[in-house]
């Protein structure tokens, strides 16, 4: 899913106080407050999101991976309590100094991470709490509370594909020093599930026997169910997922998928202490009652203000983290959150878009300066029902219209890289075959628009765009309807309004050109082309619909073996890059300033929240 | 409250009387305003931001913009520091600044004039219902002006847009909604104030009709504070179609408002000042003019000060 | 005037009320509701959420169960910081707000006190020329462009002070100074129309003219005697400060009510765009009380009966 951060980009505002004040200089009084003020959403088309989750892979793939060296892969090879500790880099500063602040660029929606979907607040979970799998550098899934992966050479997978059997590492606690053991799994998967806890990535679990009728039993609001807490109780228990004993977990689906290890590693399915929740109810991730099993500890929490990280004694995974305190302080004003940076405040930034080639351009900060390609891709949605865009030559017309080159230059401040595919460079999928399809050509456009029936842009309906109002998004809209109009020769107009707004016109399908994309929740295309592209999917705002492509996305999906998963996947795209389902002109990049005393960052392709916020426990500062 | 038939020739003498006032009162006022010099400074200011905002896109081939605010975009020439060939400098998108300033400028003072009229128009109306209108009257009027004034105007600018389109009258009319009550409460007060007032009485005593009483005697005494504040409430509304541009609610883009551009530019600060100081200084300059003209204003409207 | 006092307050409820009703009505008619997304959730975690914050129920149902809540003082939760209390979030970000207002109000009153009278005794000198250019500069410009340069000048290039927070003086002086600009110049304005309208008046003359000395009568009669038109913008100037202002808040990271106020609108954050609605229209409706009595203190001419 595409999570929006809802940081106001950029704001300001006031004014009406301002303009109150104004008027009341006149004469009486005057008295409003700064009533309207300000506040942006969300750039959403800009802004970006990610998310979590990693790897091309599947067990095999992560298997592969564990032979790697370095990093937080190391421990993936450790046996359980074994070796591979950490040790402190020759140059680190004493731990009194292991202190570090960094911007984190909205408050987190909630520390529930059964709940969660958010952005930043995924980034602090994962130093809270760690899952049976999570991803190395190069995004691979490898083994973290799992003792390895499971395979079916190894037993961990049945003939059929069906069940995982997955043994625990030894000595397994939570942060309260209690151990985490398979009952804890259990719970776990069984609460992420529960539709009275209305966890936000429950969806992503269904493939698990009887998780969605136990998450779908409270039915919707135009065919409630209302069943009994006996019933409620009996589906729970009907949920695939067994201890067979204290540190073996038993998984079974009810069909084999190349992504479920994968999914698993993602923060919904990170452990949580039953009677730690039982006890604390709603109040459970306030720092004094919090529990996980991460490298870190919540020690404080000042809503909208900051939140304070300090290293878990009790964690049992390797590496341990060199950073002993992390105060992580929400920076909503990425423009201030630069100024705090070059003054001294915080430790680690954002680079905002407008200033990333002033930035790049300064020698002094090229050591500070830490680029990661993401899992990204923006660029037009057409509404696929409606004039002018049911024609796919008008569609590939628009997408072939623009000068991708400058788009980056000009509107992302050279941070992201042109686009002319969906699947973005590094997931498994991504062809360079591809990018021709979509390619910047305005001779083609222009002819692919007069076959359509518009030479020269004559008769042309009238079409906005539908932006969130920020001012990226006035810069990219500046930037499109000047491309259309000396490509195609189209006036295209606008309509800007809030992002929730936005939102649920895109929902209703009330647009006619649209500034979407995805961010990838994990690095597998069955995140990217199911469901988003094909007929009737319940994300498939577009409406696209092509028989060939549903059938091709079929096939991919009927593979696990992620060598021959990935060309499919590719064939699959090529269709919908063909049919101009939409046309893509932007891949995200994390870039980031971090002060030169601090080291060891490893940025991820799924880092979320900040650059290295993957492998975090290898960061440290140097003297 | 009805008052007895008015005796004609008792209410034409009184309406005489007052008249002669008033045109003593706005010739004394004028030659007051003229030798202030902030306020012709001012007077004078204004008047070149609309000759520019006028010109600044002519259909006649020379426009002092001197390129299009909206379609010209040279992505060699960004964010460059002003100079002859771009006065104002460029954005990040290779805009001319001077060109976009000058639209500003137009979009911004339409905005500005249109609330104010409109404010004029509602404050008085509901004013002179609370002022006049009885106890009764005054309570619910001065009540609904409280809710008004407390009402969730960014809800009901959100579902303006959603419900009519984002365009220039939506967020006109929006601003309006809101700005009123000031209006409304100023000429509330001076009416009841001027209700009391001799001359009131002394036509009251005469016999004029209420009618009369209001449109000859009070009203047009309660022009002076009321031009005064509205001199206040056109920049004023020129920061609040600011403020909602910069909540994310403003004119749509391309329409370039002055306090779009500043909300825009102020992502580049750090990077090319020059193209949040113009239009910045344009907002400043602006409502310097207004309050300066507003004080000329009421300085000469005010008797009190006469002789000053 | 007791009578009237008590009758203004009594106006209180149908005025709040009605201000719920119509906040109520307009939050759940914009497009869009608190789980709105570019890719909606599947529709069974949708609904999932709606029912366990009862946004299944009818309209009408709803905005019962959140008046008698009310009634019995509970404020609902949030959907943006998830399940935490309205309350607690009013809570806590007006303590911030009201520290940074207080001492926004107290720099602009003194500030802008002080300036008006020097003012007002030098008229049509260099120092009243220098105050009416800083009250007037002040004035001119919004209060983030104002924060912005300030922050350009003091924190990018001096490196004195701290954008981020509010709290320690390092981090306090921005906020508050930028805050304060407009209403110190508003002030100083009033203040110094209101001395000189004081100086000119016939009873000052008077004890002039009694020989008493200058600084008594700047004293006793001309300060005291404009203090009263300045009251009267003092009140909704201390309102507004302390009621919060989003840029500012919003430019130095710091946890206010302002932010709350308008980022709830954004989220459709519906208890909290109730909560600190409700919150405004009581600060704006006692605000209005106190400039009416002002009136009436002012100008004995006006009667409230």
């Amino acid at each position: 899913m595409l999570r929006e951060k809802r940081s106001p980009v950029l704001l300001t505002g006031v004014m009406v106080a301002v303009a109150a004040l104004g008027l009341a200089c006149g004469s009486s009084n005057n008295n409003k407050g700064n009533a309207a003020n300000t506040a942006k959403p969300s750039a959403s088309s800009a802004a970006a999101p990610s998310a979590a989750a990693p790897s091309g892979g599947t067990a095999t793939a992560g298997a592969a991976s564990a032979t790697k060296a370095g990093t937080a892969a190391a421990n993936a090879s450790a046996p359980a309590g074994g070796a591979a500790t950490g040790a402190k880099p020759a140059d680190a500063a004493p731990d009194d100094q292991q202190k570090l602040t960094i911007q984190l660029p909205a408050e987190p929606e909630t520390l529930d991470w059964q709940v969660s979907e958010f952005e930043q607040d995924i980034s602090v979970e994962h130093l809270l709490a760690r899952g049976l799998f999570y991803f190395d550098k190069d995004a691979n899934v490898v083994p973290a509370l799992a003792a390895q992966m499971p395979t079916k050479e190894n037993g961990g997978l049945s003939a059929d594909g069906l069940t995982y059997t997955i043994k625990l590492k030894s000595g397994q606690k939570f942060s309260d020093g209690n151990p985490l053991t398979a009952k804890d799994m259990v719970y776990t998967v069984q609460r992420a599930m529960d539709p009275k806890l209305a966890g936000n990535y429950a969806g992503f679990f269904y493939d698990i026997v009887g998780a969605k009728d136990y998450n779908t039993a409270l039915g919707t609001k135009d065919s409630p169910k209302t069943p009994s807490d006996a019933d409620l109780a009996k589906m729970k228990a009907a949920i695939g997922v067994k201890a067979v004993d204290d540190s073996t977990i038993q998984l079974t689906l009810t069909k084999p998928s190349g992504s479920f290890l994968t999914r698993l590693g993602l923060w919904a399915m990170y452990p949580v202490e039953q009677s730690v929740i039982e006890k604390f109810g709603d109040k459970w991730t306030d720092p004094a009652n919090i529990v996980g099993n991460g490298p870190y500890v919540l020690k404080e929490h000042v809503e909208k203000d900051h939140l304070t990280l300090a290293a878990n004694p009790n964690y049992t995974l390797d590496p341990k983290p060199l950073i002993k305190t992390l105060t992580l302080r929400v920076i909503e004003d990425n423009v201030q959150a630069l100024n705090a940076y070059k003054n001294g405040e915080i430790d680690g930034v954002n680079v905002p878009q407008q200033q990333a080639q002033q930035i790049f351009a300064d020698p002094s900060l090229k050591d500070q300066l830490h680029r990661q390609p993401r899992q990204e891709t923006r660029g037009w949605e057409f509404n696929d029902a409606q004039k002018p865009f049911d024609d796919a030559k008008v569609r590939m017309a628009f997408a072939k219209a623009v000068n991708r080159d400058d788009y980056i230059k000009a509107v992302y401040g050279g941070i992201g890289t042109p686009a002319t595919t969906w699947l973005p460079p590094g997931l498994p999928g991504y062809a360079q075959a591809n990018e021709s399809i979509q390619a910047f050509d305005a001779a083609a456009a222009k002819k692919l628009l007069s076959d359509a029936g518009f030479p020269n842009g004559q008769g042309f309906p009238s079409v906005s765009l539908l932006l969130t109002d920020t001012p990226l998004n006035h810069t990219i809209f500046d930037f499109l309807q000047k491309q259309i109009k000396d490509n195609l020769n189209i006036s295209i107009g606008s309509e800007f309004v809030d992002a929730k707004t936005r939102s649920s016109r895109y929902s209703n399908k009330q647009f006619t050109l649209f500034y979407g994309g995805w961010v990838g929740d994990y690095p597998n295309a069955d995140d990217w082309l199911p469901d988003l592209w094909t007929t009737g999917g319940s994300t498939n705002k577009p409406g696209y619909t092509n028989p060939q492509f549903d059938a091709a996305v079929k096939a991919a999906l009927a593979e696990t073996d992620p060598q021959k998963q990935a060309p499919l996947w590719s064939a699959a795209e090529k269709i919908m890059l063909t049919d101009a389902a939409g046309g893509w002109l932007y891949h995200g990049e994390m870039v980031m300033l971090f002060k030169p005393k601090v080291k060891g960052l490893t940025g991820v392709s799924i880092d979320s929240g900040w650059f290295g916020s993957e492998l975090f426990e290898t960061t440290y500062i140097s003297k | 409250m009805a008052t007895a038939q008015t005796q004609p020739a008792l209410s034409a003498f009184a309406a005489g009387e007052v008249h002669g006032k008033q045109r003593n009162l706005w010739v004394d006022a004028a030659r007051r305003l003229s030798r202030n010099r902030l306020a012709l400074f001012g007077l004078a200011l204004v008047a070149l931001f609309i000759v520019l905002a006028a010109l600044s896109q002519t259909p006649f081939g020379i426009s002092l913009g001197r390129y299009a605010p909206y379609s010209y975009q040279n992505y060699n020439q960004i964010e460059k520091a002003p100079s002859w060939q771009h006065f104002f400098g460029t954005d990040e998108l290779g805009h001319d600044n001077w060109s976009r300033v000058l639209i500003g400028l137009r979009v911004s003072l339409g905005v500005g004039f249109a609330v104010a009229a409109i404010d004029l128009f509602i404050g008085l109306a509901v004013g002179t219902l609370a002022a006049l209108g009885g106890r009764w009257s005054d309570n619910i009027v001065m009540r609904a002006t409280d809710v008004a004034y407390a009402f969730p105007d960014l809800l009901l600018i959100i579902l303006i847009q959603a419900t009519f389109g984002g365009g220039l009258w939506q967020v006109i009319v929006a601003i309006s909604l809101v700005a009123w009550t000031g209006i409304a409460r100023l000429v509330r007060a001076q009416m009841l104030s001027l209700r009391e007032n001799d001359f009131v009485m002394a036509a009251r005593t005469l016999g004029a009709s209420q009618f009369r009483i209001v449109v000859v005697h009070i009203l047009p005494n309660t022009l002076g504070p009321v031009i005064v504040a509205l001199t206040f409430a056109i920049p004023a509304a020129i920061f609040a179609e600011a403020a909602l541009s910069f909540i994310g609610v403003g004119l749509p883009a391309p329409t370039a408002s002055l306090g779009r551009l500043v909300n825009d530019g102020y992502t580049l600060v750090n990077v090319n000042a020059a193209v949040v100081i113009f239009p910045a200084l344009a907002i400043g300059l602006l409502m310097l003019s207004f309050t300066f003209i507003g004080d000329g204003l009421r300085d000469a409207l005010d008797p009190r000060t006469r002789g000053a | 005037m007791t009578g009237y006092l008590m009758r203004r307050l009594f106006w209180l409820v149908p005025v709040l009320f009605f201000v719920a009703t119509i906040t109520f009505l307009l939050m759940h008619n914009v497009p869009g509701g608190p789980w709105s997304q570019d890719r909606p959730f599947p529709p069974q975690v949708e609904a999932n959420l709606n029912k366990k914050y009862n946004l299944d129920k009818p309209l009408l149902q709803q905005y019962v169960i959140y008046l008698t809540d009310l009634v019995h003082g509970d404020f609902g939760v949030s959907f943006a910081q998830r399940g935490r209390p309205v309350s607690a979030i009013i809570k806590s970000g007006l303590k911030k707000t009201a520290e940074l207002g207080i001492l926004s109000f107290l720099l602009a009153a003194v500030v802008g006190l002080t300036l008006g009278t020097v003012a007002a005794f030098n008229q049509n000198g260099p120092l009243d020329y220098a105050c009416v250019f800083f009250a007037t500069i002040g004035a001119s410009f919004p209060s983030f462009i104002i924060a912005m340069f300030l922050i350009l000048l003091f924190v990018v290039k001096l490196h004195w002070f701290n954008v981020i927070g509010f709290g320690s003086w390092k981090n306090s002086v921005l906020p508050v100074a930028s805050l304060a600009f407009l209403p110190a110049s508003y002030i100083s304005r009033i203040t110094r129309s209101s001395v000189l309208e004081v100086i000119r008046q016939d009873y000052v003359r008077t004890a002039r003219a009694k020989g008493l000395a200058e600084p008594i009568v700047d004293l006793r009669h001309v300060v005291r005697n404009s203090l009263i038109p300045i009251l009267t913008v003092l009140g909704p100037i201390f309102a507004a400060l302390v009621s919060g202002s989003f840029i500012i808040e919003f430019v130095f990271s710091i946890p206010g009510i302002g932010r709350e106020f308008v980022e709830s609108t954004f989220n459709r954050d519906y208890g909290v765009i109730m909560g600190t609605t409700l919150f405004y229209a009581l600060v704006i409706v006692l605000a209005n009380l106190v400039v009416d009595v002002m009136y009436a203190v002012v100008d004995p001419r006006i009667r409230y009966s």
